[in-house]
């Protein structure tokens, strides 16, 4: 005795999808404007990848006077650019009134 | 797979060289020449989506951006089917699950359907007529996840090979035969249900 078919194989089997090209085509202006904005994101993403490689290098030169900094420090005088200013210089010009 | 139209049918390795090397014409080529298939797999997968253009662009852009990392190993047309597959599953995995098709959301001719593919005796002929009971399958495919859905949609709707199927999807074959298994189950469980219900 054969079984009827269980109820989703029974869909199935009466369905049936399509499976080329939908439409005639595609809508007009729909290729150009997928083309203008993937070259826009092209564009932005150049522009993104040369921010981010400046500010890389940018941190790099940084870290690298931060070094050199630290290691004249090691050598005697603090460096030029972390030594404090002299008390004349801070101190307010004499006058004579 | 048809992934277009026979009458024209460009030379691939010539157009995405071109598009390659910032060739606009032969970019909005190949998005004129794969539109329709595109679109398809879309519908297909997707039947309730409301912003189907929007999916369709988002295909493409993410051929554009892959473009260089195609090695010709499958037919051009099919790799952009693969490419639009995964971008239905990205969008399957962020819609929700239901947990079941309720009886109060079909149709009476949803309801007569079910009856009837209930009734059904194994004699009867299995073919009906096209596009019948799609509503119900579109509700019932939204009971599984995105995985169930798509290798169902694929196998049973679209009547793929298992290794079609894999190809399309990168999946293994095990892998995709134990979810359709699975997949299975889950609707013949629902549409008993579904039928028990329509008979109180």
């Amino acid at each position: 005795m054969t079984h009827p078919p269980p109820p989703w194989e029974a869909i199935a089997a009466r369905i049936t999808c399509e499976t080329g090209p939908a439409g005639n085509g595609a809508p007009f202006g729909f290729a150009t404007r997928v083309v203008t904005t993937w070259r826009a994101l092209q564009r932005e993403e150049k522009l993104r990848r040369w921010s981010r490689w400046s500010l890389r290098a940018a941190l790099g030169s940084a870290a690298l006077c931060g070094l050199v900094a630290v290691f004249v420090s090691r050598n005697g005088e603090p460096p030029l650019l972390i030594q404090p200013p002299s008390a004349a210089f801070l101190a307010p010009p004499l006058t004579n009134q | 797979m048809t992934p277009e139209s026979p009458q024209h049918v460009p030379d691939w390795n010539a157009v995405i060289e071109r598009t390659k090397n910032g060739d606009d014409a032969a970019a909005c080529q190949l998005v004129e020449t794969l539109h329709g298939q595109v679109l398809r797999i879309v519908r297909n997968h997707l039947p309730r989506c409301a912003d189907e253009q929007d999916l369709v662009q988002e295909v493409f852009m993410k051929v554009f951006a892959h473009i260089d990392g195609f090695r010709g190993l499958q037919p051009f047309p099919n790799w952009v089917a693969r490419i639009a597959l995964n971008t239905c599953y990205d969008q399957l995995r962020k819609q929700k699950v239901r947990a079941e098709v309720r009886f109060a959301d079909l149709s009476d001719e949803d309801v007569e359907f079910v009856e009837s593919i209930m009734a059904q005796t194994p004699h009867d002929a299995p073919a009906g007529p096209t596009g019948d009971g799609k509503e119900l399958v579109d509700q019932l495919l939204t009971t599984l996840n995105p995985r169930e859905r798509m290798v169902l949609q694929l196998m049973d709707l679209e009547k793929k090979s298992v290794r079609e199927v894999s190809d399309l999807t990168g999946w293994g074959e095990s892998k995709i035969k134990v979810t359709a298994m699975r997949a299975r189950n889950k609707l013949n469980r629902n549409l008993i249900q579904l039928e028990a219900k329509a008979k109180r």
